[in-house]
């Protein structure tokens, strides 16, 4: 006999049944037995002193005083007893499971470490997603008042995406003190940066309002921050962040008095923020420092005087006892307001309000990543789904290795109840386990996330730090998993027909029937649910694929740019464009570049501009004004970039500050502004008295802000008659596009060593790795992974299913083999079977998918919810892993000894 | 009264206590032995014993299991536990300081009834 036997028979033998009889009792007949055996003894003893019987009886009962007041005491006394005994009971009972459940596990350690990896998989994809969730939107920013932080923006009627506030609006809002606490301008702006006489960088900066500090809370670690003075007086002060002081002054404690140099201006340092702070935008762009914003403008050739056209960014702090709701009304007048005194305000503008946690990783996508979250913690649910059914076929396969013992458990008295609560025990230190595993999983997990680096010179990041508080989540969800594990096994256990067992001996006998259709239900499941995480991952990867072939408008194949700011060496108007006169003229002789040329913004990139404008016409709104979204380009930028020209010209050389003001606009402008007639020669102003642009040419409409825009209108500015300092420079060199990146580089320092180039890249690179893909490009990466973990689990559950179904039938396959069915035809029987499951599996995964699919619409580009070729896809990769694991078995099945197979069967 | 009452109840627990030191018993066994050692000078109602009986198992100072009489008979057998014996050295202590205190008060009256 097993020790485990043993065990059992403590479990449920002899001692159970007295631990039973000690606690259970019916108290009040347990009490009145006990009380009349007492006077029972008294009455003897009186007899023996020679007393009659009723003598006897007369004195023992006067000398045990009232037997029913007493009977009823120690009942009362009892049942209290019984109560907390009970509980003791359960502890008693739940150490021996737990002991029970470990020994089980111990003594398998094959069986427990694959179901605890199992579920470690889907543990630990869950609680990855969860982490990205929980950072991106839960988790404050690590301020002071950061669960109070709100964030205002724009809208207006040509522009519903919600953008920056102008100035003026900023002290507007500030001025509410009623609704709140204060307010911050901020916003983040590239600056060229020299630390002694190390080779200057350009980095990213957060420019602020002076409050910002005082109002949010901004942590320190070194140092102080800058002050609303400060602001006022533009003093030439930064505060680092923790990252950057690290890696650019080695954590040197004295940098608080330092001198570094922005575009050439000394700056002192005079503070470092804490670690884990790195400003407001940080769940997508780290900042390097911030800086009063008032400084700003005097470092990119301004007289440090706000400009009136200034906008930026606005956060504020809700007061405390201010609902959202009463600041969305109360913001609703105030535009109203806006719109009456400011003229200048965009038609149709208004004021939005949202929580700063619900506007990450940027306000104008905010809208879809609560759905994007709920979407991937379904499918990681999902991936956990099959880890449990895997996990529960794992247990019902060993359910039929351990029935007589779980038999004789029954026979010696062990209830339904306690089986079940083995079972569940059981789950439970299995899914501890796992948690013991998945953790370094998660780490991993979020550490590759953390790892994607977009293909730009924008410090784009996307890190999740995993944190303690992970801790609980993930004892949640590894108790749901132990829970959902062990619905199956218990149920199974729950209704093992006893005789049965008892009488073959704890074989497999036709109870496996039975227990093999529970098996094959939930393996039939599992590939369902596998197919719909695939089906998902394909669809978002076709979706990457997608947006990459939608029509843009333009081609981006052969494309290289590189962008510069002359500004930031203080050049002037003139200097700037001579520079960009000699930059283009050199970039068009290089061999192997067919086009060249200059814009202010590339499509799809982070700079995007709108202007309001004044039609020629009437079309039934004040003024006849609207506001379009424009780009300010050389000559052949249309040709560089294959924008179709369909009607009238090109910009050319002519069109400078000296000539007619004149632009191009694009198909959807010319459609929606002039229909029924050619829009070459039309014209508009863009004040409301300025000089009149006419029309010259009208191309193609593309794409300009987000992959999965509608169709908007669109102007273009010569560059020659509306100065910029900031350009890119645009090469056409298909199949030399290595050759004309280093080219940039080179004729850009030729013409200034000191001129800063950035984001020198291929038109490709930058669709793919800049923020137009970003989002479907991050959904298709993290669908992917879920997908193959997800098949995985279905494969690892298949092969067990099928290996278990042949290792029961080993008899019957040697008694085949030995009346002599060839080996093919054994193969064939097997694996039959195991595609039989995974095409009934897969026939319900296609309508799962079909309903599940239709959740990720909201966030796919370019592809449909119903893509032929995804499913396809999804079906043939599936397909064809599991007939390999069907097809292992099979063979090991096709080699059976006859002989070895019918003696031990 | 009720300051009697406990101090009875107390007195008594710490007697079962005691009678439980010598191995189980079942509740008649403890009554005899209260008889035999006390001379039956202290003619409790033995049917109080019962109850504190039960509470002793609820403190965990006793424990009971069903067993069988030396008559053959079904009975209730009590077994100290090792916290009983504990609050047993506890009691007995407390219950010499008391006693002390007592005689001494009634050695201080001149005429002792």
């Amino acid at each position: 006999m097993s020790p485990e036997r043993e065990e059992l028979r403590g479990a449920g033998g002899a001692a159970w049944r007295r631990l039973r009889s000690l606690f259970r009792r019916d108290s009040g007949a347990d009490v009145d037995a006990e009380l009349a055996f007492h006077l029972e003894m008294r009455e003897a003893d009186y007899r023996a002193r020679g007393l009659t019987p009723d003598a006897a009886h007369r004195a023992a009962t006067e000398r045990f005083g009232s037997v029913r007041q007493i009977s009823h005491e120690c009942t009362q006394l009892a049942s209290r007893r019984e109560r907390a005994v009970t509980r003791m009971e359960q502890m008693i009972d739940f150490r021996q499971d737990l002991r029970l459940a470990v020994r089980s596990l111990w003594h398998r350690p094959a069986f427990a470490l694959t179901a605890a990896f199992a579920l470690a998989l889907g543990i630990a994809a869950t609680l990855a997603v969860w982490a990205l969730v929980d950072g991106y939107l839960f988790r404050p920013l690590p301020l002071r008042e950061g669960k109070r932080l709100v964030v205002v923006a724009e809208q207006s009627a040509a522009n519903t995406t919600p953008s920056s506030v102008w100035y003026s609006n900023y002290r507007d809002i500030k001025s509410r003190t009623d609704l709140f606490d204060d307010a911050v301008y901020f916003d983040n702006t590239m600056l060229s940066l020299r630390v002694g006489s190390a080779e200057p960088t350009v980095n990213l900066f957060e420019t602020t309002s002076g409050n910002y500090f005082r109002a949010f809370g901004v942590p320190l670690f070194l140092g102080r921050g800058y002050t609303e003075q400060e602001e006022t007086e533009r003093a030439r002060v930064v505060v680092l962040t923790h990252a950057f002081w690290l890696s650019r002054f080695a954590g040197a404690s004295d940098v608080i008095g330092k001198q570094v140099q922005f575009n050439g201006v000394p700056f002192q340092v005079i503070g470092v923020a804490a670690p884990g702070y790195a400003g407001m935008r940080q769940s997508l762009l780290h900042a390097s420092g911030f800086l009063p914003f008032t400084t700003e403008f005097a470092l990119t050739g301004g007289d440090g005087n706000i400009p009136a056209d200034s906008h930026g960014r606005v956060a504020a702090t809700l007061k405390p006892g201010v609902t959202l709701a009463a600041a969305r009304a109360a913001l609703v007048t105030l535009s109203a307001q806006e719109r009456q005194e400011h003229a200048n305000l965009s038609p149709g503008h208004r004021l939005m309000i949202e929580w700063e946690t619900r506007t990450r990783p940027d306000i104008a996508v905010s809208g879809i990543i609560p759905w994007a979250a709920a979407i991937f913690l379904v499918l990681t649910g999902l991936v956990l789904l099959i880890g449990c059914t895997n996990v529960a076929g794992l247990f019902l396969a060993r359910a039929s290795a351990r029935r007589g013992e779980i038999a004789v458990r029954r026979a010696l008295g062990a209830t339904t109840g306690r089986m079940v609560r083995l079972v569940v025990t059981e789950s439970m230190v299995l899914a501890l386990l796992a948690l013991v595993f998945a953790a370094p999983l998660t780490w991993l997990m979020l550490r590759s996330f953390s790892s994607i680096r977009m293909e730009t010179d924008f410090p784009v990041r996307f890190s999740v730090e995993p944190t303690w508080g992970l801790l609980p989540v993930a004892l949640g969800i590894a108790v749901i998993a132990a829970l959902l594990t062990s619905i199956a096994p218990a149920l199974h256990a729950a209704r093992l027909p006893l005789q049965e067992t008892l009488k073959d001996g704890g074989r497999g006998g036709s109870g496996g029937k039975k227990r093999r259709v529970a098996r094959t239900l939930l393996v039939g499941a599992q590939v369902a649910v596998s197919f719909v995480l695939l089906v998902c991952a394909a669809l978002f990867a076709r979706s990457v694929q997608a947006a990459t072939t939608l029509d843009l408008g333009f081609r981006p194949a052969g494309v290289v740019m590189g962008t510069s700011d002359p500004e930031i060496l203080r050049y002037d108007r003139p200097r700037t464009e001579r520079f960009y006169r000699d930059l283009l003229a050199q970039a068009r002789a290089l061999p192997g570049v067919k086009s060249a040329s200059l814009s202010r913004d590339i499509p799809l990139g982070y700079n995007n501009s709108s202007h309001d404008l004044y039609l020629d016409h009437d079309i039934g709104v004040p003024d006849n004004r609207i506001g379009v979204g424009y780009n300010v380009v050389s000559p052949d930028y249309f040709a560089t970039l294959g924008y179709r020209l369909l009607e009238g010209r090109d910009f050319v050389v002519r069109d400078d500050s000296s000539a007619d003001r004149v632009v191009v606009i694009n198909a959807q402008m010319a459609k929606q502004y002039w229909p029924g007639a050619s829009a070459l020669g039309r014209r508009f102003r863009l004040e409301k008295d300025g000089a009149w642009f006419t029309v010259v040419g009208v191309v193609g409409s593309g794409r300009y802000t987000f992959v999965n825009e509608s169709p908007k209108p669109y102007f273009y500015m010569p560059m020659a008659q509306r100065y910029r300092s900031q350009m890119t420079l645009e090469l056409l060199a298909p199949g030399n596009e290595t050759a004309a990146m280093l080219a940039i580089r080179r004729l850009v320092h030729e013409l200034d060593p000191d001129m800063p180039v950035g984001d020198v890249r291929t038109m490709q690179v930058h669709l793919e790795g800049g923020l137009a893909f970003l989002f479907p490009k991050i959904a298709a990466i993290v669908a992917v992974a879920i997908g193959l973990l997800g098949l995985i689990q279905a494969v690892v559950g298949l092969y067990g299913v099928v290996a278990f179904g042949v290792a029961e039938r080993t008899r019957e396959i040697g008694i085949r083999i030995a009346i002599g069915a060839r080996p093919g035809d054994v193969v064939r029987g097997v694996m039959r079977e195991g595609l039989m499951l995974t095409g009934v599996g897969m026939l319900i995964g296609v309508i799962a998918s079909l309903g599940v699919a239709q959740l990720t619409r909201a966030i796919l580009v370019g592809v449909g919810a119903t893509d032929p070729v995804a499913y396809l896809a999804a079906a043939v990769l599936l397909l064809s892993v599991t007939t390999l694991a069907a097809w292992l078995p099979a063979r090991r099945a096709a080699a059976t000894d006859p002989t070895v197979a019918l003696r031990e069967g | 009264m009720a300051d009697t009452v406990t101090l009875l109840r107390g007195a008594l627990d710490a007697l079962v206590l005691k009678a439980l030191t010598w191995g189980p018993t079942h509740g008649y066994g403890v009554a005899r032995w209260i008889e035999s050692v006390t001379d039956d000078a202290l003619r409790i109602e033995e049917g109080s014993l019962y109850p504190a009986l039960y509470r002793l198992e609820r403190r965990g100072w006793v424990e009971s299991e069903w067993g069988v009489s030396d008559a053959g008979r079904k009975a209730r057998f009590y077994k100290l536990t090792r916290a009983g014996r504990t609050q047993l050295k506890a009691e007995t202590h407390n219950f010499t300081m008391f006693a002390r205190a007592i005689f001494k008060a009634f050695e201080a009256t001149p005429d002792v009834a």
